[in-house]
């Protein structure tokens, strides 16, 4: 049985027990997803609470702090707390593949 | 929705540029327009903006007072702003103030989100940009007034608008203004106009040109003035056309599954309606349970000559929105169908702790 998730709208928070080695690619700030339509985000609240690493196309987010707020402009805000987290975004069937749900 | 990557972190310091060209527009468009001269000696001015504070909170401010900006936010007890006041900025928000001075002069920015008990505004109000978002007790916007950006959300009493208040060149915000009956006549030049939720607007002035885009979600127009046929055309946010804002009853079953934007697909949706469309296009259901958005469906439409399309039907926890997600047309139940979509194969691995 794996452990519980956390879902803001379209993004999923999956806990990992290891975080991605030291050599993957950190990202500036802590926004974890944008909508390409609406320019709403998911981030989260205090940059300095976490770490956003993107690591064989896959994101991943460290909370640092032993919570930290994750916010959106419509969503209600989650308080997530400290770990490893993989970022997963919702994704849809369609015939010809698998793809990211698109807003 | 995607990923954030280093190229759109990167826009951040876009947003940054706007504002100093927002700052550098007013300071060459909007020049103070006083409704009384300044005086030929200012007063002696205290030396931060903190000992201003404190000196209006104490009602010991001198009268024909000049500052860059002044910060009143969140102070809830009852203070009187000095008359003849001038300043660059003035941060009111969500304070008590009940009043504004007729000879108030702020060249760049008033800020008066949250002001609850804030009734009135003054005649001949002009300044860069006017925030008054969440003014629930303003009924009515004040003669003469002149500013380039306004923002009226949540300013659900706001019922009256006189044909001599102008808004002019930048944007004009008022979703969720449910009194407001109309736009004056007026009003000729913006950027974008935002009117979700103003559920009795019905028409917009023949005249008006928009630079940008207008957002109609949620109002009675039906139809836009000639000068408007081009605008880009919004539904809360999500960029839509024509056909979605005036002509829902066209769009077909085939249209909807089509799209392949998820967040124009639920327009779409709520324009022609869930039941409609499923109607239309005779689904089945296969299950149905609820989650933390309410109930849910596990749908299926046979489609001649393809696999089974099925879509989950589920609500937002959050906006109450329905969204419908095609999944793979094997899955027998709403919770496989969900936790598919959040990329597990196996259902019992998918335990929402907390969904928003």
């Amino acid at each position: 049985m794996k452990p519980s998730c956390y879902r803001q709208g379209d993004v999923f928070l999956i806990p990992v027990p290891v975080l991605p080695p030291m050599n993957a690619r950190h990202l500036r700030g802590s926004v974890l997803a944008e909508g390409e339509v609406t320019g709403h985000t998911h981030r989260f609240r205090q940059t300095n609470e976490v770490e956003v690493f993107s690591w064989e196309e896959r994101l991943y987010v460290e909370v640092l702090s032993e919570f930290a707020e994750l916010v959106h402009q419509e969503h209600d805000t989650i308080g997530v707390p400290r770990g490893g987290y993989e970022v997963r975004i919702q994704r849809e069937y369609t015939p010809k593949g698998i793809q990211r749900v698109v807003d | 929705m995607r990923f954030v990557s280093s190229a759109n972190i990167h826009q951040k310091g876009f947003n940054v540029s706007l504002t100093d060209w927002f700052g550098t527009l007013f300071s060459r468009k909007l020049k103070v327009t006083a409704v009384a001269p300044p005086p030929a000696v200012p007063p002696k001015l205290p030396g931060a903006a903190d000992e201003i504070r404190e000196a209006i909170l104490r009602g010991e401010c001198p009268q024909g007072l000049t500052f860059k900006n002044i910060s009143l936010a969140g102070v809830k007890t009852p203070f009187i702003l000095p008359s003849g006041l001038r300043c660059f900025g003035l941060d009111l928000s969500n304070s008590a103030v009940s009043a504004i001075p007729a000879d108030i002069s702020v060249e760049f920015k008033l800020n008066l989100s949250g002001c609850t008990v804030l009734k009135e505004l003054p005649s001949g109000l002009r300044t860069g940009s006017l925030v008054l978002n969440g003014c629930t007790s303003l009924s009515a916007l004040p003669e003469g007034l002149a500013v380039s950006f306004l923002n009226l959300d949540g300013c659900a009493n706001l019922a009256h608008w006189p044909e001599s208040a102008v808004v002019e060149i930048g944007s004009l915000r008022a979703r969720g203004c449910t009194a407001l009956p109309g736009l004056p006549q007026s009003l000729k030049n913006l950027t974008n106009l935002d009117l979700a939720g103003c559920r009795k607007i019905s028409s917009l002035p023949d005249g008006l040109r928009l630079s940008g885009w207008l957002d109609l979600a949620d109002t009675a127009i039906v139809s836009l003035p000639p000068s408007l046929q081009n605008v880009r055309l919004r539904w809360r946010g999500v960029e839509i056309n024509p056909q979605i804002a005036f002509f829902p009853e066209t769009l077909s079953t085939a249209i909807i599954l089509d799209e392949p934007n998820a967040e124009v697909r639920r327009v779409m949706l709520e324009r022609r309606g869930l039941e409609t469309f499923f109607k239309d296009a005779t689904a089945t259901i296969l299950d149905q349970d609820t989650d933390a958005g309410g109930p849910r469906k596990l749908l299926k439409i046979p489609l001649p000559g393809d696999e089974d399309l099925v879509c989950v039907s589920l609500n937002c926890p959050s906006t109450g929105r329905h969204y419908l997600v095609r999944v793979p047309p094997g899955i027998k139940t709403c919770h496989a169908a969900v936790a598919w979509t959040a990329g597990f194969d196996n259902p019992n691995d998918y335990r929402p702790l907390v969904e928003t």
